[in-house]
């Protein structure tokens, strides 16, 4: 390629796209490598296809109990094929929009394997671009366990249990991380009998523990057998062609037609980072919080970078990144980033934890309201959840909130917003929600924090 | 008809006043020539009596600046509604006189109650705190007190910086539990937003230099107004300061000797004001005055004292001293000195200095060099007295000195003048006789 690029973008997946669209936004010319599909793994084998099977699902559920809303509908028949097509033609569509919008703001796609061969080359299918800024945004990869067994038939990951049509009797899932739980509940929602084994004391590694809690009792009652602080020792062959899971310690052993062990490890290999001179730590490149790595020019974002593994944390680090690059001075900070598990209900949370707080030594002041007393969450016959608001006693500083309810990934940002504009917890206080909604419990939650919601019981 | 309160004009410099303090409440009846209002310019304060009998109705308020001639209050008749008024602008532009407090319902919109105060006790604060608080939207809880309890200027300033300021919720209520002035604090969020980390970034400053706080002197009113005096007198004069030395030693016996007769001490600096004025009508040029492109020789022989107070100085002039006694000299300057650091010295007590005295003798000080008092162009500069070795008849003997320092304006005065001048002077001292000679001619 003889024109010289402002920016050359390797992975064409979240962050990669969020990176390319900025810089050419400020006038860039701007390269995007995609060695698979357009879109990466968030679009076509993670978070669009499994919300979209997750959805199917809890119209599954909502059918169940439909009944009690007084709409008589029997036990639902659920037809694979149209659950699976309906999610291959969503993501079709999607990524052909992906590709307009690149084309549309002059953005080049190549389709190829991309690699550094010096701070400011890349190579591509044997040809170089010279490139004043490189994004590498090549996202995660699939693992196996490091577990005896984890590469037997049967043993699946994420992209697999996803693509599956034929939906497993008995399935087991080793893990606590979001798709784990959310995988989880998904096969037990389509018939499997699902035994989920929790290396710990929380369904959700990173959550606060009272959400968690609340969770792992909402499994529990759903019918998903918990096998709680269990460690696999190994996963070995059962009789026609089952598995057999084998708990650490005498705990007892699963026996399952398929078995979910999934993990993802940053994709930094074969890049050329190590002759460039990029550091890694782990596989992950190290970056500071202008997306720098330790080479002048050369951002990375993502997944494959330390930290939790979402989307719009890549799509946002993207951003700034091609700021930089494009000479602007731009920051990531995370302090409002919300987590999200799309379960039913749904987790979200921002900010820290009520462990994490009290480790970093805030002296903390807690609002906490069950969706057992809000109206709303009554309507909807969903009271399992909680909203809990961790609060710096100085300063009444919003240092976390935390969600399990009905609709919790959007709910969440009426939360970051808060905490992204510094309001204190006053403020959050005088808010004024719809009545009924769960909204609601925001505002009571942050009213009892200074223990003066109007909707507690005095305890 | 309602009566205006002015601001006045309370010397030849003053474009604006500060309103200090009402005497008289707000609704308050009074009777023509009441004192009802302090107002202060830079140089002293001043009581304002009512022009009328009636009702005070405040407009000003303590710590507003008005410029002179512009409206602080009325005197109405009660129930009377009050007239229109604006600040610092023609009355024909009159806005409600609501709009010319600074922080009105009209003009502000009421802020919304803050995030409600953590306990529900009651907050001590004046009655009219309450009231502007209630008017403004202001949460008493929020308000820092000055003294023991709220007062109405406390609630205004909390006022004036939320509408100001822009900030982060988080960051005021950090700054305000801190006790830390978000003025000061530079804004790095969007539009210069005042952000947790910036006040984070403040309080880290603060507590850097906890070890030895230094204390600090507002330079404002007084100290302002000497500083702009001085730097402007130095910077548009050519001074030059020259000095004698006279022998005393007459002079000490003298004042010994009539402090016995008076049945009390006069000061040696009521003997210099007098002898000064004498040297003056002999070198009148000292006295004089530059106007536009003429120099202006004195008609009255007004002799100014430099009068050290706690937190400045303040130069009372003795007004035609050259119809006075030395006793009588002595008597004015104790009244004015008293009175000016009582800050009770009226306007025509403090302007129109012929020339300047300032004694710094008491303090140790032989020798200095004093800055002119503009528009004067001399100044004296009166050292201690001091015992010195002198050969008098042949024989060494005692004798008593002073060092007189003149510093003069050498646009207007040359040395050669300023010298002569200064050799009278001596010449008086050293004959005290001559000082009263003159007195009785
Ligand atoms: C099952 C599952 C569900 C998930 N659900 C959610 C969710 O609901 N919400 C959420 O926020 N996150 C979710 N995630 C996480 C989310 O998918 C990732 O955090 C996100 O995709 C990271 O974006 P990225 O741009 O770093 O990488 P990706 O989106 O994976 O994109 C990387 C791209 O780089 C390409 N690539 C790699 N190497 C090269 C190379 N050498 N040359 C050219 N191209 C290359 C890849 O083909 C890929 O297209 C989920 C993850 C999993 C596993």
């Amino acid at each position: 390629m003889a024109e010289r690029q402002d920016l050359v973008v390797i992975g064409g997946g979240a962050g990669g796209f969020a990176a390319a669209m900025r810089a050419a936004q400020l006038g860039g010319k701007v390269t995007v490598i995609e060695s698979a599909y357009l879109g990466g793994n968030c679009m076509n084998k993670a978070c669009i296809p499994l919300t979209c099977l997750l959805t199917t699902a809890q119209l599954a559920a909502a059918v169940r109990k439909a009944d009690r809303f007084g709409i008589r509908l029997g036990e639902p028949a659920i037809e694979m094929e149209t659950v699976h097509s309906r999610k291959d033609v969503l993501i079709e569509s999607l990524r052909m929009g992906t590709e307009q919008l690149l084309s549309d703001n002059g953005i080049t796609l190549i389709q190829g394997k991309g690699r550094l061969v010096a701070p400011d080359t890349v190579e591509v299918n044997g040809q170089t671009i010279q490139a004043r800024n490189v994004v590498i945004a090549t996202g995660s990869a699939p693992a196996q366990l490091p577990i005896e067994g984890a590469d037997l038939p049967g043993v699946i990951g994420t992209e697999e249990a996803i693509e599956l049509r034929d939906i497993p009797a008995r399935i087991a899932v080793i893990g606590r991380q979001p798709w784990d739980i959310e995988l989880a509940q998904y096969f037990q929602a389509l018939g499997s009998e699902v035994t989920l084994i929790v290396d710990g004391d929380q369904v959700l590694a990173e959550a606060d523990r009272t959400i968690a809690q609340r969770l792992g009792k909402r499994l529990y009652d759903a019918g998903i057998a918990l096998k709680m602080r269990s460690r696999v020792e190994a996963i070995r062959p059962g009789a026609n062609g089952s598995l057999t899971v084998v708990l650490a310690e005498g705990k007892g052993e699963i026996a399952a037609d398929r078995v979910l062990a999934a993990r993802r490890l940053p994709n930094s290999s074969g890049l050329g980072l190590r002759e460039v001179g990029v550091k890694t730590e782990g596989g992950a490149i190290l970056v500071n919080e202008r997306m720098e790595t330790s080479i002048p020019h050369i951002y990375a974002i993502g997944d494959v970078i330390p930290g939790p593994m979402w989307s719009h944390k890549a799509n946002a680090e993207g951003i700034v990144a091609a700021e930089n690059a494009m000479g602007r001075a731009s920051r990531m900070d995370y302090g409002s980033l919300p987590h999200c598990v799309f379960t039913w209900p749904q987790v979200a949370w921002v900010g820290l934890t009520e462990e994490q707080a009290q480790a970093q030594g805030i002296e903390v002041e807690i609002g906490q309201v069950p969706l057992a007393i809000n109206p709303h969450a009554m309507i909807l016959d969903e009271t399992a959840g909680e909203i809990k608001i961790i609060a710096c006693k100085k300063y009444s500083k919003i240092v976390g909130v935390h969600i399990m309810a009905p609709g919790a990934v959007d709910l969440i940002n009426a939360a970051a917003v808060a905490m992204l504009s510094e309001a204190t917890v006053g403020e959050l206080m005088r808010l004024i929600p719809r009545h009924p909604s769960l909204g609601e419990a925001l505002v009571d939650a942050a009213m009892d924090v200074e223990k003066r919601s109007l909707h507690l019981p005095k305890w | 008809m309602a009566v205006q309160v002015i601001m006045p004009k309370l010397g030849m410099a003053m474009t604006e006043g500060t309103v200090v303090k009402w005497l008289k409440e707000d609704g308050a009846p009074v009777k023509r020539g009441e004192p009802i209002v302090v107002v202060m310019s830079k140089k002293i304060t001043y009581e304002v009596q009512s022009p009328a009998d009636g009702v005070v109705r405040h407009v000003a308020q303590p710590k507003d600046v008005r410029g002179i001639g512009e409206i602080i209050g009325f005197i109405t008749e009660p129930g009377e509604p009050l007239p229109e008024v604006t600040v610092g602008a023609a009355p024909a532009e009159a806005v409600p006189v609501e709009a010319a407090a600074p922080a009105a319902p009209a003009a502000a919109p009421a802020v919304k109650a803050e995030a409600p105060e953590r306990e529900e006790k009651v907050i001590p604060a004046s009655p009219a705190a309450r009231r502007l608080a209630k008017e403004l939207g202001v949460d008493l809880a929020r308000v820092r007190p000055s003294g023991p309890r709220i007062t109405e200027e406390d609630v205004r300033r909390y006022h004036e910086e939320r509408t100001r300021i822009v900030a982060s919720p988080l960051a005021r209520r950090m700054a305000e539990e801190e006790g830390l002035d978000l003025a000061e604090i530079q804004g790095t969020g969007p539009g210069g937003r005042i952000t947790e980390e910036d006040v984070l970034r403040a309080l880290e400053k603060r507590a850097a230099p906890a070890a030895a706080p230094r204390q600090r002197i507002p330079f404002l009113g007084m100290r302002q107004a000497i500083a702009e005096q001085m730097v402007h007198s130095l910077q548009t004069m050519a001074q030059v300061t020259i000095t004698a030395k006279a022998d005393v030693t007459e002079l000490v016996a003298t004042r010994e000797a009539l402090a016995v007769r008076w049945g009390r001490k006069a000061s040696y600096t009521d003997f210099l004001v007098r002898a000064v004025v004498v040297a003056l009508q002999k070198h009148p040029l000292l006295g004089a005055k530059l106007e536009g492109d003429e120099i202006v020789l004195p008609t009255e022989w007004n002799i100014g004292v430099a009068v050290a107070l706690e937190d400045g100085l303040i130069v009372p002039v003795l007004r035609n001293a050259d119809k006075l006694s030395v006793l009588q000299i002595s008597d004015r300057i104790r009244d004015l000195a008293q009175r000016a650091r009582e800050n009770a010295l009226n306007v025509d007590e403090v302007t129109g200095a012929t020339f300047t005295i300032t004694n710094l003798g008491m303090y140790g000080v032989d020798a200095f060099t004093p800055i002119i008092n503009p528009p004067e162009v001399a100044i004296l500069g009166v050292g201690r007295i001091f015992e010195e070795p002198a050969i008098v008849g042949g024989q060494i003997v005692p004798r008593s000195r002073m060092v007189l320092s003149l510093t003069i304006d050498h646009r207007i005065v040359d040395g050669a003048p300023g010298a002569a001048f200064l050799q009278t002077l001596v010449q008086l001292l050293e004959h005290p006789a001559l000082i009263f000679a003159a007195e009785e001619g």
